[in-house]
């Protein structure tokens, strides 16, 4: 993964409790809510760039964002708040379907969907249609599972061979809800 | 009321654009209902064994008792008698002329004979007591008699029951007393009663919805046979109406109520008009719930979750009138702020306990005439959870192509349909799509907040620069049309017309 060129703008998608929460981008941007713009327009931010798509969540992200000392950080804060990141390669409000946190120990590392998508990492993104396979979408958050998540999933004919593959690599596997926008 | 106002819908299950297309019918529902609509006349019995369960048979019996279940009489009204023949002179029909007892279904002899007769003299057919007409009255009060009481009960506006007691009896003496009065001079021709058409199987299970309590529709939501009894029985455009019913949620604090629950459930079934699988996933997964003008939307659940926390841009969730797509368990909910539904003042006021503002009230929900919070929100609760994944890929797709293309014209006010890049509809692939509905639908009038440009409305915009997404709106919304939406220079319900709408205060989610 690591000799691939990443994009100059990541951009993922959150998930709670298996509600796409929100997009973000590692960008100078707004923050949109899902209320509507205020007069004079959605406020502007120096590195973020936030669509909120549940209202719900919207009040917890903008807190988190607060306390964030850039894109990096903020995505940290967000998987210690249990939020589960996604490329975007997939269609932003499409359900992302069945998947898994994996975690060591309590930690995650990664979050893998079946149906297949973009192999990702937070600290760098692949341009759209690179690293893109049809056994899962996989989002590696610790750097030292990259490369044997990454062989893994390379491996793996499909999603639930790649599931049993990290499970015996101690990993545990805890699975997300399926819930959609 | 006249209750055919409430069934003024073309004939022709074919013809659901038509209906849809029609403005809003403002007689039907008066200044000051806040009662149930009137309920329709078909045998409710007949609809409990055609569509359900015995569950949902149960429950629409037990509304029939509780709406029909007559009062006894009092001594002083049992001193009352039939006083005109051939009623007066019959022991038995002077008995159910004081309930005591009715005649119904199972009865015999010369007092059924003489009500048999009765009815049709008023022009009820009873062809199997009358042999084909060729035989007096046989006096048996079996099925068709009853079915005849109630067509005569319905044609003169009585409680239709089937069950021949005091006010069935005392129609039966005025009409006879007509027929009998002396000719005196010149007579005064009255007009002919003009013919109500009977309701369909399918318009009457839509009137006992739109007339149901709470407990009722709770039965029927659940009832896996009856919304399969309703999908295979109706129109779209019907089983639109009828999901509307199941879908809405009305809170009690809602100021008026008859009027607001008219204006959401013509939206919802608008938006619900198309296609019945999407329409029965709505049912399954998405509410409406009316915010009344005097209460904000986080006193209600699921919208309580976000009282006193803020937006992703800072504001509090407490000013916010507009909210879509919300979860509570496994269904969506939007909000439908009664006053952009009645186009009246919103009165429910947030005061701020800290920052510059505290303690000052702040005035909320102020809509420009022609724009509807209802649709918007609605759209965004069908989209999250009635769609298909595919329709959600189209509309990313089409969202994400209006993105680049907008990056080469930024000050192209024909770019999205609320104008130049950065306004409502820009902002993210949910508000895309809530304002093509919106403009589908004929609901976005008025200016965008942000950049001030005039929203595109209507159908033909969204035609020729949405294509694929116009195409998902056609299979969903059939066609449909809602005019007059947020009616601010002539509300809906009593009271002043609301002020001025302050473009900038408008916000939808």
């Amino acid at each position: 993964m690591e000799e691939l060129t990443g994009r100059a703008v990541r951009r993922f998608a959150l998930y709670h409790e298996g509600l796409h929460a929100a997009t973000v981008s590692s960008e100078p941007g707004r923050l949109i809510s899902t209320a509507g713009p205020p007069p004079g327009g959605p406020p502007s931010h120096p590195w973020v760039h936030l669509v909120s798509y549940q209202a719900i969540y919207e009040s917890e992200l903008a807190g988190l964002l607060g306390q964030a000392t850039g894109f990096d950080d903020y995505l940290q804060l967000l998987l210690q708040a249990g939020y589960d990141i996604g490329s975007d390669d997939l269609r932003a409000l499409k359900s992302p379907g069945a998947g898994v946190r994996l975690l060591e120990g309590n930690g995650p590392v990664a979050a893998a969907w079946a149906g297949g998508g973009q192999c990702t990492c937070l600290w760098l993104q692949p341009e759209k249609g690179q690293e893109v396979y049809p056994q899962a979408r996989l989002t590696i958050y610790a750097r030292g599972w990259a490369s044997r998540l990454h062989s893994e999933l390379r491996a793996a004919p499909d999603y639930e061979t790649f599931c049993r593959a990290v499970a015996q690599s101690g990993l545990r596997l805890l699975q997300l809800a399926v819930r959609g926008w | 009321m006249d209750r055919r106002q409430n069934v003024g819908r073309p004939r022709s299950p074919s013809d659901n654009r038509g209906r849809l297309r029609t403005p809003r019918a403002r007689g039907s529902v008066r200044r000051g209902d806040t009662g149930a609509y009137p309920l329709p006349s078909r045998p409710w019995r007949h609809m409990a064994g055609m569509l359900g369960n015995r569950g949902t048979q149960r429950a629409i019996e037990s509304l029939r008792r509780d709406r029909l279940l007559r009062a006894p009489l009092s001594p002083e009204e049992r001193e009352e008698n039939l006083t005109a023949e051939p009623y007066a002179s019959s022991e038995q029909l002077q008995n159910a002329y004081d309930n005591a007892p009715m005649l119904r279904t199972g009865a015999s002899g010369e007092a059924v004979a003489l009500v048999q007769q009765g009815l049709l003299d008023d022009g009820v057919p009873l062809p199997l007591s009358t042999t084909q007409g060729t035989q007096p009255p046989d006096g048996l009060f079996g099925p068709e008699t009853a079915q005849g009481v109630r067509a005569f009960q319905d044609r003169h506006d009585l409680l239709v029951d089937g069950i021949v007691g005091r006010e069935t009896l005392g129609a039966l003496q005025e009409l006879a007393g007509r027929r009998t009065a002396p000719p005196s001079g010149e007579t005064t021709p009255t007009e002919p009663e003009p013919e109500i058409p009977p309701l369909s199987t399918a318009e009457y299970v839509i009137q006992v919805l739109r007339s149901a309590d709470t407990r009722m529709l709770d039965a029927l939501r659940a009832d896996g046979a009856f919304l399969d009894g309703m999908q295979a029985l109706m129109s779209p455009a019907q089983f639109g109406e009828a999901a509307a019913c199941l879908c809405l949620v009305i809170p009690g604090e809602v100021q008026h109520p008859a009027e607001a629950k008219a204006e959401a459930l013509r939206i919802m079934a608008a938006q619900l008009a198309g296609d019945p699988a999407t329409t029965r996933r709505a049912i399954d997964r998405v509410r409406g719930l009316i915010i009344p003008a005097n209460r904000l939307s986080t006193d209600y659940p699921p919208f309580s979750s976000l009282a006193g926390t803020a937006t992703a841009d800072g504001r509090t969730w407490d000013t916010v009138r507009g909210i879509g797509n919300t979860p509570l368990g496994d269904l969506r909910y939007s909000t439908f702020p009664e006053e952009n539904l009645l186009g009246i003042p919103c009165t429910a006021t947030y005061t701020p306990t800290s920052g510059p503002q505290a303690g000052i009230p702040q005035a909320l929900g102020q809509y420009p005439e022609g724009y509807s919070v209802a649709t918007h929100e609605f759209a965004h609760s069908l989209h999250g959870a009635a769609l298909t994944d595919d329709d959600s890929e189209t509309i990313d797709d089409a969202y994400e192509e209006r993105k680049d293309e907008a990056e080469d014209a930024p000050t192209d006010t024909d770019m999205w349909v609320d104008g130049r890049e950065g306004c409502y509809a820009s902002t993210s692939v949910a508000e895309f799509y809530a304002q093509l509905s919106n403009a589908y639908l004929g609901t976005n009038a008025g200016t965008d907040a942000v950049t001030g440009d005039t929203r595109h409305n209507g159908k033909p915009w969204v035609r020729a620069h949405e294509p694929e997404v116009y195409g998902i709106l056609e299979r969903v919304y059939a066609g449909s049309q809602v005019e007059g939406t947020n009616p601010v220079s002539a509300p809906l319900a009593g009271g002043a017309a609301a002020p001025e709408p302050a473009e900038g205060a408008a916000t939808a989610a």
